[in-house]
C-alpha cells in the first residue's frame, strides 16, 4: 500500500466532503420543523406534576400559558357543592380516629390493617415521612406534603424538631427492609428517635411509609424491640393517587393524624379554591385545543397519567392517546400538530433542537 | 495432474468464486434498496406506496412531504451510513486482532462516546458546541479514547495485540463506571435522556446529524477499505505480514483511526448500538469466505441494509410508540447470530 495514494486519497475525500457540504448547506433553506404550524410553546416544571398538591402550580402555569391571566382567588368563595368532593380514608370513632393501612404480611400478601389513634395521641403527633425505591427528590416532594399539611394548618409542634432533614428521607437502592438487618435505613429512623427523645418527650410518632415496605411485620417489632411502643407505621400508597380527589383524600388523612379537621386544613382549602376558580373560568369553553407535552428523553404522558388530569381539567386534547408516558413518533406530532407544546424544566436541549429545527 | 489442467481448473474456480460473488453482492443490494423503501414505507403516518416516490421529490400534501423528506429520509440515511461503519468497523476490529469476537466496542470507544455525552448532557460540559454539544463530546470522547487505549498499550517493546485488547477493556470498564456515576448523581429530569441515549436511537436524526457524521464515517470507511489487502495478510499472523513486507505498526494506527472514526461518527448520532459490528462481518464471512476485499464492501451493503431494517421494526413494533434500536439490536441479533452460527456448517476466520 502507498501512503501517498492514502493521504492524497484522504486529501481529496476532504475537500469533496467539505465542498459538498458547503454547497448542501448554501442551498437549503432553514427547515422550521415544528414552528412551521405556528404552536404556543410552554414550560412546566414535570417533578412537581406530581401526587402532591404541588400539581396545582403547575396547573396553574399550564392555564397562563393556553388562556393568559389565571384568575383571581381574592375574595372567592366556593359555592356549596361546588368544591372539590373527596372521601376521607379517616374514620372517626369515640376518643379518637381509625384509619387502614395496607402493608405485607409475612406471607407476602397485601394485607390491611387497622389503626387506631386516639385524641390523645393525635395531640401529642409527629409525623416521620419515609420513602422507598423512589427518588430523593421525589420523596422531597412527598415530606413537603406533610409539612406543608401541619404548618399551612399552623401546628407548632413542629418547632422542636432537632433537624428538619432526619423527618424525611429515603432508601433509593436498599433492600427496601426495616428489618432486623440493622441495615441504614433502620439506623436512620432508630437514630432520629434516639435524638428526638422519643421514648421518654411523650410525643406520638405516625411513621407514613410512603408506597411498598417489604417488611411491615419487622419495621413494627423492631420499633417494639427497641422500645419504641408510642410509634406508629402507617403505609399510604402515592401511587394510587390518580385523582385530585384522592391527592385531598390523602391530604386529609395527613391533617387528621396531626389534629388538623378537613374543614381546617389549609392546603386542601387552598387546593380546591384554585381548582374551583380554573373550572369556573373554563365551564363554557368548549373549543377543541390539542397540547403535547414532551420531556427531556423525548417521552410523553399519554392516558392515566398525571398529566392528563392536568389536560382534562383545562379541556387540552392530548396527542398521546398512548397509556402511560411513551415514546410517540415525530410524525404523529407533525401530523397532529398540536396548538400547544409543553417542554419541561431541566431539558438541556436548545429550543430549536426541542422543537427539530434543522439547518 | 499437469500444469495445463491445474491453472484450467484454477480458471473455473475463479469464475464460480466471482459469480458467488457478484450473486451475493447483487443480493446484497437488493435487500439494501428493498430496506430503503420498506423503511420509507414504515411509520405511525399511512402513506401508500404509490406517493412515496412523489413525495420524496416534494410533490403532494405538505404535511407528508415534511415527513417524508425531513423525517424519514435523513433518519434511514443515518442508519445506513451507521450501519456501514459499524459493520466495517467490526470487520476492521476482528481482522486486526484475529478474534472473532471482537467488535468495535472492544476497544472502550463506545464507553468513551457514552462518557462524554453524559457528561454534556449532564452537566453542561461541552456548551460552548451549542446544539451539537451531546453530538461532539460523545465524537471527542470516542475518538480521545482511541489513543488512551493505544497509549496505555504501549510497553517498552511496542504495542501488542494482547495489550490493546486488555487496555481497551479496561478503559471501558473504566468510562462505564463514570457514566454510572453520572447517572447517579444527575437530576432526576436529566437522568432520562441519559439512558435513553444510551440505549441507542435514530429518533433525532435528521439531516443535520447526517450531514454532521458523514464525514468521519466515509473517512473511516475510506482507510479501512485501503487497508484491505493488509488486513488479509495481517490474518496469516502479524509476524508472518511482517516478513511478507507489510507494515504491521502503521497499517495497525491506521485501522485503528479509521475504526474511531467510523464509530465516533456513529456514536455521536445515535448513541450505543451493539452487535451490528459482531454479527454482520461473520454473516458475510460464512457465506464469501475471509477475503477482506470481498468483505468491506458486502459489510457496508449488509450493515447499512441491516439498520435499516432494525429501525423500521423498532419504528414498527409498538407503533406509534418506538423501541429503542439498541434493544432491538441486541434481542434479534444475538439470536440470529447463534442461529447462522449453528446452521452453517463451514466457517473461516481467515489464515485457518
Amino acid at each position: 500500500m502507498n501512503s501517498k495514494i492514502i493521504v492524497v486519497s484522504v486529501v481529496a475525500i476532504l475537500i469533496i466532503a467539505g465542498i459538498s457540504v458547503f454547497v448542501w448547506s448554501d442551498n437549503k433553506e432553514e427547515n422550521g420543523g415544528w414552528y412551521a404550524w405556528d404552536p404556543t410553546i410552554g414550560e412546566v416544571d414535570y417533578t412537581k406534576i406530581s401526587t402532591t398538591p404541588q400539581i396545582i402550580d403547575q396547573l396553574e402555569t399550564m392555564y397562563e400559558v393556553v388562556y393568559g391571566t389565571l384568575p383571581s382567588t381574592d375574595g372567592v368563595t366556593i359555592p356549596d357543592g361546588k368544591e372539590l368532593q373527596y372521601n376521607s380514608l379517616v374514620t372517626k370513632v369515640s376518643g379518637g380516629i381509625e384509619v387502614k393501612s395496607n402493608y405485607t404480611n409475612s406471607s407476602g400478601f397485601l394485607d390491611t390493617k387497622t389503626i387506631y389513634f386516639t385524641d390523645s395521641e393525635i395531640s401529642k403527633m409527629k409525623i416521620i415521612s419515609y420513602g422507598y425505591g423512589i427518588t430523593d427528590s421525589y420523596v422531597d416532594l412527598l415530606g413537603a406534603t406533610v409539612w406543608d399539611t401541619v404548618v399551612a394548618a399552623g401546628n407548632t409542634t413542629w418547632d422542636d424538631y432537632p433537624d428538619n432533614e432526619m423527618i424525611n428521607w429515603s432508601d433509593g437502592g436498599s433492600s427496601g427492609s426495616l428489618g432486623s438487618e440493622y441495615n441504614l435505613s433502620e439506623l436512620n429512623l432508630l437514630s432520629y428517635l434516639e435524638k428526638a427523645g422519643a421514648k421518654d418527650n411523650g410525643n406520638t410518632y405516625c411513621l407514613v411509609v410512603w408506597g411498598y415496605i417489604q417488611n411491615y411485620d419487622d419495621v413494627v417489632k423492631m420499633l417494639f424491640d427497641n422500645g419504641y411502643t408510642n410509634v406508629e407505621v402507617l403505609r399510604v400508597d402515592y401511587y394510587a393517587i390518580t385523582s385530585f380527589e384522592y391527592l385531598l383524600s390523602v391530604q386529609d388523612l395527613l391533617g387528621q393524624i396531626v389534629g388538623i379537621d378537613s374543614l381546617d386544613n389549609g392546603v386542601i382549602s387552598n387546593f380546591q379554591l384554585r381548582y374551583y376558580v380554573i373550572e369556573e373560568a373554563l365551564e363554557s369553553d368548549t373549543d377543541v385545543k390539542k397540547v403535547y407535552l414532551e420531556r427531556a428523553d423525548k417521552k410523553s404522558p399519554g392516558s392515566e397519567t398525571l398529566s392528563q388530569l392536568c389536560f382534562d381539567t383545562l379541556k387540552l386534547t392530548n396527542i398521546n392517546i398512548t397509556k402511560g408516558t411513551t415514546m410517540l413518533s415525530d410524525e404523529v406530532i407533525v401530523s397532529e400538530q398540536p396548538d400547544y407544546i409543553f417542554f419541561v424544566k431541566g431539558d438541556t436541549r436548545s429550543m430549536d433542537q426541542r422543537m427539530r429545527v434543522t439547518v | 495432474m499437469s500444469e495445463l489442467d491445474s491453472f484450467e481448473a484454477l480458471k473455473v474456480i475463479r469464475r464460480k468464486t466471482f459469480r458467488k460473488y457478484l450473486i451475493v453482492t447483487i443480493v446484497a443490494l437488493f435487500l439494501l434498496v428493498m430496506a430503503f423503501f420498506i423503511a420509507l414505507k414504515t411509520g405511525p403516518v399511512y402513506i401508500s406506496f404509490d406517493k412515496l416516490i412523489n413525495l420524496l421529490f416534494g410533490n403532494g400534501n405538505q404535511t407528508d412531504v415534511y415527513i417524508i423528506q425531513q423525517i424519514r429520509l435523513p433518519r434511514i440515511l443515518c442508519c445506513a451510513i451507521v450501519g456501514a461503519a459499524l459493520s466495517i468497523a467490526g470487520l476492521a476490529m476482528q481482522g486486526l486482532f484475529r478474534n472473532p469476537m471482537a467488535s468495535p466496542s472492544i476497544l472502550g470507544v463506545s464507553s468513551g462516546a457514552a462518557f462524554g455525552a453524559a457528561l454534556a448532557m449532564g452537566f453542561g460540559i461541552g456548551s460552548i458546541f451549542g446544539s451539537y454539544s451531546v453530538t461532539l463530546m460523545a465524537f471527542i470522547f470516542c475518538f480521545g479514547t482511541t489513543f488512551l487505549v493505544y497509549f496505555l498499550a504501549r510497553t517498552s517493546g511496542g504495542v501488542s495485540m494482547t495489550m490493546l485488547l486488555l487496555s481497551g477493556i479496561a478503559v471501558g470498564a473504566f468510562f462505564n463506571g463514570l457514566v454510572s456515576a453520572i447517572q447517579y448523581l444527575v437530576d432526576s429530569s436529566t437522568l432520562p435522556g441519559i439512558v435513553y441515549w444510551l440505549m441507542g436511537s435514530f429518533a433525532s436524526c435528521g439531516w443535520d446529524s447526517f450531514k454532521l457524521a458523514l464525514i468521519p464515517i466515509v473517512i473511516g470507511i475510506v482507510i479501512i477499505g485501503f487497508c484491505a489487502n493488509e488486513l488479509n495478510i495481517i490474518s496469516l499472523g502479524e509476524d508472518q505480514a511482517g516478513t511478507l513486507g507489510v507494515n504491521v505498526k502503521k497499517v495497525r494506527v491506521l485501522l485503528l483511526i479509521g475504526t474511531s472514526l467510523a464509530v465516533a461518527g456513529s456514536v455521536a448520532i445515535s448513541g450505543i448500538i451493539g452487535f451490528v459490528g459482531l454479527i454482520i462481518p461473520h454473516i458475510f464471512r460464512m457465506i464469501v469466505g475471509p477475503n477482506h476485499k470481498i468483505l468491506i464492501p458486502l459489510s457496508i451493503i449488509g450493515g447499512a441494509a441491516f439498520m435499516i431494517i432494525m429501525d423500521a421494526i423498532a419504528r414498527w413494533i409498538i407503533m406509534p410508540d418506538e423501541l429503542p434500536i439498541g434493544i432491538l439490536t441486541a434481542l434479534l441479533g444475538a439470536p440470529f447470530f447463534i442461529y447462522v452460527m449453528r446452521t452453517k456448517k463451514k466457517y473461516r476466520m481467515g489464515g485457518e
